[in-house]
């Protein structure tokens, strides 16, 4: 039963679109969300054995700091701390589902997810962005409702369906995945793409070892942060505009930030201080998930989810787990460009719980 | 076994008023804010609209200082402005798009052209220019 909550999670919850609230894409998919964790926490209550002598210690103490600081957080309450804004319900509730998803999702061992499944999935993405049409700029959004958000899935689907399927299937999921890319115009999804089969080249070499292909392509992903600097385009290209002013938002509280859920007060106060551009437009991310810890939750928060990002990269080297790490480097990159939908969230934290698995799964 | 059943109507009973609260904070605000729009999740970029304003007297042409000029967006409406400084320059930042562009004073002065469309949605412009006859 469990095992089958993180598939749905994992696979069914990108499809999932109900009219309610301002998105019918966004919001329904963070209450399944939610729903979707708790099942798995009365799941854990009565599975016996399965509690939380079974967690592993590191990321259970990285995780409470995490609750910590956004208990700390409550204590200033804002009318956007617990639940987050309206557009994306990203506050300190989601947080801490995502992080109990992740606890537990660590004890859940999915068994190789069917290629033809997780191609069913791809293909019916690709169907929904010609049923439900592109958004206003001509990009296609299907069932995620924004571009880079059917960009970040497209990149998380295609290597449960690579590794281990046959030729065929292997093909298609790559190729399906990759129109969805183009389909929704996404530059950074491109980027995202291209690293991840850079370093599936790379992992296929026998000079090198995992690890250093491993750092060249975090290196490539640093490097890449620079393109929204230096790209033409406008006197003021928004995302790097987003960026300073993130990073402005977050000196003002440096140790522990401003409060999770509160990124768009807090970059909304900065850009008036900066007199910006940003002033003029509603931002509710600093379209960068390490900047949107720094503004949250200052310097204790980055350094604890670089932390559990380390750690799960080294567990993954070291058990040799090339899937998790193409997944990895995949979802991190797309998140290091725009704010992270909710599905993302969970492919991520999911990751995450893998990477702290005790499980040695083959 | 009463224990963890204890618990988990505890926390069924916790989740659901969480969520309830949850869902009537969206619509909530989806009933009394129906115009606002989602916030920007993909980048703007922005250009500049640049040029001069005179004023000509007779064949006497001069800067002509703070005079308002007005970039309306064609698509959204929407309106940004910049007043000339003392040598009639202006420059207006305004998201890519196309704009139609004005010049007023508090005197009423017709500028010539009264209105001009530009299209900044790959580069800025400039040379945008009024005059205005006194």
């Amino acid at each position: 039963m469990a095992k089958y909550l993180v598939i749905f999670l994992l696979f069914v919850l990108p499809l999932v679109v109900i009219p309610f609230s301002f998105s019918p894409f966004e919001i329904p998919k963070v209450f399944l969300a939610e729903i979707g964790v708790w099942l798995l926490i009365f799941l854990a209550i009565f599975k016996d054995g399965f509690f939380i002598k079974r967690f592993n210690q590191e990321q259970l103490f990285l995780a409470l700091s995490l609750i910590l600081i956004s208990l700390f957080h409550l204590i200033f309450y804002t009318n956007t701390n617990f639940f987050g804004n309206i557009f994306r319900l990203q506050g300190v509730f989601l947080l801490w589902n995502l992080l109990l998803f992740s606890l537990i999702s660590a004890q859940i061992y999915l068994d190789r997810i069917p290629g033809k499944l997780v191609l069913g999935v791809i293909i019916a993405l690709l169907i929904s962005s010609f049923l439900i049409g592109p958004n206003g700029t001509g990009r296609a959004i299907a069932t995620l409702g924004e571009p880079n958000s059917l960009a970040a899935v497209a990149i998380f689907l295609w290597p449960f369906a690579f590794f281990g399927s046959k030729k065929p299937i292997q093909s298609a999921a790559l190729l399906g995945s990759l129109v969805l890319v183009l389909l929704s115009g996404s530059r950074s999804g491109l980027v995202a793409f291209f690293i991840q089969i850079i370093f599936f080249m790379l992992a296929k070499n026998p000079k090198l070892s995992l690890k250093i292909s491993l750092n060249i392509t975090i290196l490539l992903i640093v490097l890449s942060l620079s393109l929204p600097f230096i790209e033409g385009g406008g006197w003021f290209e928004n995302r790097a505009e987003i960026w300073q002013t993130a990073f402005f938002a977050g000196s003002q509280n440096f140790i522990l930030g401003g409060g999770f859920g509160n990124t768009e007060n807090l970059l909304k106060e900065a850009s008036l201080k900066l007199n910006n551009n940003i002033q003029y437009q509603i931002v509710d991310s600093s379209h960068n998930f390490f900047l949107d810890f720094w503004v949250q939750s200052g310097i204790a928060g980055v350094v604890l989810i670089c932390l559990m990002v380390y750690l799960s990269f080294r567990k993954f080297v070291q058990h040799q787990k090339k899937q998790e790490l193409v997944l990895m480097l995949g979802i991190l990159t797309v998140m290091m460009f725009n704010p992270a939908s909710v599905v993302t969230l969970v492919a991520f934290w999911w990751l995450i719980g893998q990477g702290f698995s005790s499980r040695q799964q083959p | 076994m009463k224990l963890k059943l204890f618990l988990a109507s505890i926390l069924v009973s916790l989740l659901a008023f969480v969520m309830l609260s949850q869902a009537s904070l969206v619509t909530a605000e989806t009933l009394t804010n129906s115009s606002i729009t989602g916030p920007i999740t993909t980048p703007i970029s922005y250009f500049t609209i640049s040029g001069r304003v005179s004023y000509k007297f007779f064949r006497i042409v001069k800067p002509a200082e703070n005079v308002t000029v007005e970039a309306t967006s064609t698509q959204t409406s929407d309106k940004f402005s910049a007043q000339t400084n003392k040598k009639g320059q202006y420059t207006i930042t305004v998201p890519a798009g196309q704009y139609n562009v004005r010049a007023f004073d508090f005197l009423g002065t017709i500028f010539d052209p009264a209105l001009r469309l530009v299209d900044v949605t790959t580069s800025s412009i400039t040379g945008i220019n009024f005059r205005g006859n006194r």
